[in-house]
């Protein structure tokens, strides 16, 4: 290939040298801070996922615990009931300060407040007869001295019974002469029949109508199997698209130039280059569970099977007992083993067969719009494979499990679109990239798995 | 200098093991950046991005072959996608698919030029002939890799090669005879 002229060329440039100036080591060694923190920082982005949507799963737990009482503003109910300009002076009890109208306490048990329309007429009437009550000092009345809330007990004593339900009730006789109590009657009054008197009750509004300016605040009963947002709601997974080997976070190319290079230089020891690595398909499948956290955020993990397999070109298969090097130090004996030299390559197909739990927290990044965005990791099982090591020393290929970590996490991220949803059945579509954080090899060559396909999931009805 | 060590120390990100590497290499490979540039601005550009690509992937470096060779293939693979990247030669690194004649030219003078001399003639040739020469004299890459390298076929390479080398030869004549007549002057 060469003659004496690319000879000369070559000894005359390998005398050639020059000293860099000093600040191209202080660059270098910013940009390499800089930039390992930042492949860092992606590698962590999806347990930040977990461990946010993990904070707000326990915050918002947390919150149905310890907020079991329904608290209204003062300022909200004073606004709202406009008791300023109908009642009379015992009503501006109930507007001082920090006197609030509405709590009412059932420890243990959250409970929520809806504001339900009232006739401008009834406000007067029925907060009169509160008034009235309060008079008698009730309970109602004394709890009102507790800043920001008014807690309502009943069946507490005969003294103390201007409650809530006395304010209801006389809501609803108001109501029923405007023809309005229909929708409320049931809801207002609890079932005597069925609350124990020395309970603690609550109430519920089913109906609210037009929301306008004059509300009146009614708090809802507290039922326990309403208490948690969701059940864990069962489903089908499956993903089909290509993987790969990727040799550093980001770069997925199927040929890597610096694989072009490797051999072309001069080295004492032969240098030999391996095959490049084409995509493969893959596809999962598997069972889900997922559990809603709030409105916009859930979790999900399941066990699934995952096959992942990549395309290189090996030449004859030979057998006959050799030694191969899976790194510097360990050797071992193999008796069948692919050439990676002459001129009769063949494809070969790599798979490998996972099984795995993912973990994964879902975000719906519109209120309107059901797309959500899904960020992971998955620890998944090698069971087993046939893909081929590549020993250079030898320059051969050969079958070894063993080479391989059988135990792989993976972190993945995705988008979902819900596409179908119907008496409480979903079925989501998406596309979704894994990428292992773990090396595939044992040696630490910085080899990584990746694949990149269509996910789909269906859930079924929650019941 | 125990490479293994070194690079092992440079994994766990001690900064004077990086240092140390980063020594031991910078002015082999700020030669190799130079050949491919037009200033050294530009090659120690190439330099600091080639530097901080072999610290971010030394994780990749299996100990098969020589780490100099390895480092070496980064700053070649750096050089050409800089050229590529940068407008200043991008303009001038066009391949036209002209396979012209190519005289089989064995006759080549002997080379009296200091390195750096040589070097800058090199640099005199233009950007695609630049790369296609020390690709090919000098890193010791066949046509057909240069081909998948620059993204250009096989016998543009080859045509590219017979171009630069005439014109190099056709300097090096001349400086030779400079020298000469230098000397005779004397």
């Amino acid at each position: 290939m060469q003659n004496s002229f690319e000879k000369q060329v070559q000894e005359k440039m390998d005398e050639l040298q020059f000293v860099p100036t000093e600040p191209v080591w202080q660059n270098i060694e910013k940009q390499i801070r800089t930039k390992k923190d930042r492949r860092r920082l992606l590698l962590w982005l999806p347990f930040l996922f977990l461990f946010l949507g993990g904070g707000i799963w326990w915050l918002s737990n947390d919150n149905n615990v310890t907020k079991s009482v329904a608290t209204i503003e003062n300022k909200n109910v004073v606004e709202k009931t406009r008791l300023g300009e109908t009642t009379s002076a015992q009503q501006t009890t109930i507007e001082k300060k920090n006197a609030t109208v509405t709590s009412i306490e059932t420890p243990g048990s959250p409970s929520y407040v809806k504001s339900v329309p009232v006739p401008k007429e009834i406000n007067s009437a029925s907060l009169n007869s509160v008034s009235s009550n309060e008079k008698e000092s009730s309970g109602l009345y004394k709890n009102a001295s507790i800043p920001g809330k008014l807690i309502a007990k009943t069946g507490v004593g005969k003294n103390k019974s201007a409650t809530l339900q006395d304010l209801n009730k006389n809501i609803l006789d108001s109501l029923t002469k405007s023809g309005d109590a229909a929708p409320l009657k049931n809801s207002l009054i609890p079932d005597e029949k069925t609350e124990p008197k020395d309970s603690i009750t609550s109430y519920k509004v089913t109906d609210s109508k037009a929301v306008d300016s004059n509300k009146l605040v009614v708090v809802e009963p507290i039922k326990n199997e309403e208490r948690s947002t969701s059940k864990w709601q069962l489903g089908f997974s499956a993903t089909a698209g290509f993987s790969g080997i990727a040799k550093s976070f980001g770069s997925f190319s199927k040929n890597n130039l610096m694989d072009a290079f490797t051999g072309a230089f001069n080295s004492p020891s032969p240098v030999y280059r391996p095959s490049s690595v084409e995509s493969g398909f893959s596809f999962s499948a598997g069972l889900i569970t997922k559990k809603k956290l709030s409105n916009r955020t859930s979790f999900s993990t399941g066990l699934q099977y995952n096959y992942y397999s990549n395309i290189i070109a090996v030449g004859q298969m030979r057998r006959q007992d050799t030694t191969v090097y899976s790194n510097a130090s360990i050797s071992q004996s193999v008796s069948r083993f692919y050439l990676n030299s002459g001129t009769d390559f063949k494809d070969y197909q790599n798979r490998y067969h996972f099984i795995g739990i993912p973990l994964s927290i879902d975000w719906q990044v519109f209120k309107t719009i059901p797309l959500t965005l899904q960020a992971g990791l998955a620890l998944q099982q090698l069971i087993s494979t046939n893909a081929l090591f590549y020993d250079a020393r030898t320059n051969v290929y050969y079958s070894d499990k063993d080479a391989f970590k059988s135990t792989q996490l993976f972190s993945s991220i995705g988008l979902s679109y819900n596409i179908f949803n119907r008496s409480g059945s979903s079925l989501l579509l998406g596309p979704q990239l894994q990428y292992a954080i773990s090396n595939l090899e044992k040696n630490g060559s910085g080899k990584h798995i990746f694949s990149l396909g269509l996910s789909a999931q269906f859930l079924f009805h929650k019941k | 200098m125990d490479y293994y060590l070194l690079v092992k120390d440079c994994l766990k990100e001690k900064p004077a093991a990086q240092r140390q590497l980063y020594e031991h290499f910078a002015r082999t490979m700020l030669s190799v950046c130079y050949r491919y540039t037009k200033s050294m601005a530009d090659a120690e550009d190439v330099l600091q991005e080639g530097f901080v690509k072999v610290f971010l992937n030394l994780h990749q470096y299996t100990f098969k072959g020589e780490l100099g060779g390895w480092i070496r293939r980064i700053m070649v693979t750096t050089a050409i996608n800089y050229l590529k990247r940068n407008a200043r030669y991008q303009s001038e690194l066009l391949f036209p698919d002209d396979h012209l004649h190519v005289v089989s030219n064995d006759h080549h003078p002997e080379i009296k030029l200091q390195a750096k001399e040589l070097a800058d003639l090199i640099r005199q040739l233009p950007p695609g002939y630049q790369a296609i020469f020390n690709l090919y004299a000098v890193e010791g890459f066949n046509h057909v890799e240069i081909g998948k390298i620059l993204g250009i076929q096989e016998s543009t390479s080859r045509s590219q090669y017979a171009r630069a080398r005439a014109l190099l030869i056709q300097w090096i004549e001349q400086k030779n005879n400079d020298i000469k007549k230098a000397v005779y002057a004397k």
